[in-house]
């Protein structure tokens, strides 16, 4: 259903006349952002990167939003025009992608129209956008909000996915229903209030409805429904979160592998976290059982990031250094994993033998997954279970080791360094973003050093090398850049793949870049080659095609 | 507020389907019970199915689907034209009168029209949701395309000629050989095709068989309420052997010069008690549909005898 002006008159006419029953002496607030990036292409054969027939690609999007006393409205205005290489071509045309109306008051919310929301950990539902990844799962209906008594929070919705963008937003047929409702022990009993002992528990019920998929081989549930329960602890400065989900028979087309092929199992998943946090001292461990949880409103083939009803969050760090960011980042397999993360930061005290005069931060970090341990049955002519699992059970099928060391350090007023050292088990034949489909072993090394010339005027160098035997062999990275505060910076990076095994492309991939900031408003732009890779937000992940030409981009908030 | 939220509640809790076989009803499923001895004897490869067969000649065929009743007046000259195109050798037309209509008009039973001529699978198709726009008797389908009235699949009479013209020159993507075994003591069908992929192929088919009696002597009403007690109703439709919409035999991609095997078995009514289920007077109508868009790739009639 493509929703354009005819519903959005409606709704901000509906807007008008509750914002003019309110106080006449408050004329309310105007906010927003806009941000825009186009890009000119240029053909480059050595790094196949092509050139669009439109030649020129852009996408922008800008929210504007009001408010007044209780009352909220707002709108999004997206154009993709052509749409940018490598953003899923789903997002095409330009229009009003989000809107919505929303009011509180004697502890009630209301809001229609488009809305984002999360239950726990998201596993069982989580509505979002992640621009970059061109993810926009944002719900399209009603929420209802209820606070009956202090410290308990009932939630409701009924709704449409966002899926696609075509010169307006346009839903998938998927009618989502979902339930949320918290109890905050402290808030509920006014005397634990002061306690250090703090606990919430909450439970959760989402389900779908959907009859996109009309295959005349299997007998597909049109309601299918998932639960969920949650408990956050935490007393002085230890924490625990834990939460457990379970979905009914949800089965979908799978083209990979027949095994998953409209299976009927029960989907569970289970996500632990203990956190003990001091001043100068910190650790983190994280535990994920996760099967068959790939949770969608619609069970047809769509795109790997498409109408996604749960978030499977990845139990790894989000790297920023580039060649540790791009070339083998971790993409949450559907199918399900075993996994397990550890945390510690520490800083050593300042003026110590190890710390030096200004201390020294050390982060240490271990992220593994492990393909589950499955006991296949023969039951696809009857039961179609395919396969049991138990909790935290797993094979010995690695997906993904990550260890990674930051050592960061001030060495004098002018100098910072920061040192970083990655080493990484890789299965490409599950995880599938290097096209190496192989296991891949890597170690990376990063220094980061900013020299601060004078209050203004600051340079930073970053160097990165990384090796391995397998997949593109070694590559290396350097970038130079210079600042002067508080508007201007400019910087000059290459990356050059020197370890291939094709003498041929061992190629640099040079980029200039510089920026003009000013309070809110930020005007950039990037010249040169970028290489082909892959980006990832909390393990979902998009291909980035290779590309050169002319970046400009524009960002303002009022 | 409250109540709201325990209807939403309830919604929730309810909303499931629990399936606990997921495998639809199998129509047609292989039956040695109707087989009147050792299945060790049994004439047909049940191993190596590809030695049961020989070269597929059958040419590219049409299948025409004339829904009718014997209480409309207007179709026996509907059903004229689908005869005549049936008897045109150079157009290859096959012909199934299906006797159905959204709201049981025209098939009703009195003391002259004694017979019920209605299938389940017939009335599914003209009410159902998968082929809408039938607007009543007498209208009928080419090959399910949709270049009928107002791009549905059901076009009037007399576009039929058109209709079929139209359709000579499809896709020919696959085959259909079929075999068959009649024994009289169990009046047991045992069915054995053979789909044979002509070219790379990908989507979602099914194989569906009709059981048609081939001439059937009952009243037909013509206009100004006559009605012709000896009328020949050609090619009934009188049961799906399959089910409504068929056996899947293709669900993804297949490549060319594969070959796609199926077993059925069906009890025939017994001709002792309906004569017009002689052996001699039966065939079987097979055809392939694209299930997504429902449209017929290949059809073939086989005659069945003793």
């Amino acid at each position: 259903m493509r929703l354009r002006y005819r519903t959005l008159i409606p709704l901000i006419i509906f807007f008008i006349l509750k914002v003019n029953g309110q106080d006449s002496k408050s004329p309310g607030i105007i906010s927003g952002n806009i941000q825009t990036i186009g890009q000119y292409y240029q053909e480059d054969t050595i790094i196949n990167a092509a050139l669009p027939e439109h030649l020129y690609g852009f996408n922008g999007f800008a929210n504007i939003n009001y408010q007044r006393g209780d009352f909220r409205a707002g709108i999004r205005y997206e154009s993709y025009l052509n749409t940018l290489e490598g953003y899923p071509t789903s997002f095409s045309g330009t229009g009003i992608g989000y809107r919505y109306l929303s009011w509180n008051n004697d502890n009630v919310g209301v809001t229609i129209g488009n809305f984002y929301d999360q239950f726990g950990s998201g596993m069982i539902f989580r509505s979002y956008e992640e621009r970059q990844l061109g993810i926009d799962n944002s719900l399209d209906g009603i929420r209802l909000t209820y606070k009956p008594i202090n410290g308990v929070y009932l939630k409701g919705m009924v709704g449409k996915q966002r899926h696609v963008f075509m010169d307006g937003l346009v839903n998938g047929n998927g009618i989502i229903r979902a339930f949320d409702s918290e109890l905050n022990f402290n808030e509920l009993l006014d005397s634990a209030n002061s306690w250090k002992f703090k606990a919430t528990l909450g439970g959760s019920f989402v389900s779908k409805f959907n009859t996109d998929n009309n295959t005349s081989f299997f007998d597909l549930p049109k309601n299918v429904g998932a639960s969920s329960i949650r408990l956050n602890l935490r007393y002085n400065k230890i924490r625990f979160s834990g939460e457990y989900v379970h979905k009914i028979n949800d089965p979908y087309p799978d083209n990979q592998d027949n095994r998953f092929n409209y299976i009927y199992k029960n989907g569970e998943g289970v996500l632990l976290n203990l956190g003990y946090s001091t001043k100068g001292f910190a650790i983190d461990f994280s535990a994920k059982h996760m099967d068959n949880m790939l949770w969608r409103s619609t069970n047809i083939n769509v795109g790997p990031t498409d109408l996604l009803i749960g978030y499977l969050p990845a139990l790894t760090k989000q790297h920023t250094y580039n060649l540790a960011a791009t070339l083998y980042p971790y993409a949450t397999n559907f199918y399900g994993e075993i996994a397990y993360q550890l945390d510690v930061l520490y800083k050593i005290p300042k003026k110590s033998l190890l710390g030096g005069k200004y201390g020294t931060s050390v982060a240490l970090n271990f992220a593994t997954a492990y393909v589950p341990e499955r006991n296949f049955i023969d039951d696809m002519e009857t039961s179609r279970n395919s396969y049991s699992t138990s909790l935290f059970s797993r094979s010995d099928s690695i997906l993904l080791q990550d260890f990674n060391v930051e050592i960061k350090r001030k060495i004098n007023k002018k100098l910072k360094l920061s040192l970083n050292y990655f080493n990484f088990i890789f299965n490409d034949d599950a995880v599938k973003v290097a096209n190496y489909y192989k296991m891949i072993y890597a170690q990376i090394a990063v220094l980061d050093l900013t020299y601060k010339i004078n209050r203004h005027h600051s340079l930073r160098f970053e160097t990165q090398a990384m090796w391995t035997n397998e997949d593109k062999g070694d590559w290396l990275f350097g970038q130079v850049e210079y600042t002067f505060s508080p508007h201007w910076y400019i910087a000059v990076l290459d990356q050059y793949n020197s370890g291939n095994e094709d003498l041929k492309k061992r190629v640099h991939y040079g980029l200039i870049s510089a920026g003009y900031i000013n309070g809110s408003h930020r005007f950039s732009f990037q010249y040169g080659k970028q290489r082909a890779g892959v980006f990832c937000v909390g393990g979902v992940c998009r291909a980035v095609p290779a590309s050169n030409g002319l970046t400009f981009s524009f960002t303002s908030s009022f | 507020m409250k109540k709201y939220f325990k209807y939403l509640l309830v919604i929730c809790i309810f909303s499931c389907d629990k399936i606990e076989s997921p495998l639809p009803e199998e129509y047609g499923k292989f039956d040695w019970s109707l087989y009147p001895g050792d299945p060790v004897d049994y004439n047909y490869d049940l191993v190596n199915l590809e030695n049961n067969w020989g070269p597929n000649n059958n040419p590219k065929s049409i299948l025409l689907e004339d829904y009718t009743g014997h209480k409309c007046t207007n179709c026996p000259s509907a059903a004229q034209i689908a005869k005549d195109l049936e008897d045109d050798s150079s157009k290859n037309v096959i012909v199934a009168s299906v006797h159905a209509s959204q709201d049981g008009a025209f098939q009703g039973t009195d003391n002259i029209f004694i017979n019920n001529y209605e299938t389940e699978a017939g009335n599914e198709y003209v009410r159902g949701s998968e082929m809408p726009g039938f607007l009543g008797n007498p209208m009928g389908t080419i090959n399910r395309n949709d270049g009928g009235l107002t791009n549905t699949v059901w076009y009037f009479g007399s576009g039929w000629l058109n209709g079929v013209n139209n359709e000579i020159n499809s896709a020919f993507p696959l085959n259909i050989q079929l075999q068959y075994y009649y024994f009289s003591q169990t009046n047991g069908l045992f069915i054995h095709t053979e789909t044979s992929i002509l070219n790379d192929l990908s989507g979602e088919y099914n194989l569906v068989i009709y059981l048609i009696r081939d001439d059937v002597v009952s009243p037909q009403k013509f206009n100004n309420g006559v009605i012709d007690t000896n009328y020949h109703h050609h090619s009934i439709l009188s049961d799906n052997i399959n089910g409504t919409w068929g056996t899947p035999i293709i669900n993804g991609a297949v490549i060319k010069d594969s070959l796609i095997y199926n077993n059925f078995t069906y009890e025939l009514p017994e001709p002792s008690i309906d004569s017009t289920y002689y052996i001699e007077n039966l065939s079987l109508i097979s055809y392939v549909i694209n299930r997504d868009n429902l449209r017929v790739v290949q059809v073939i009639k086989t005659k069945l005898s003793n």
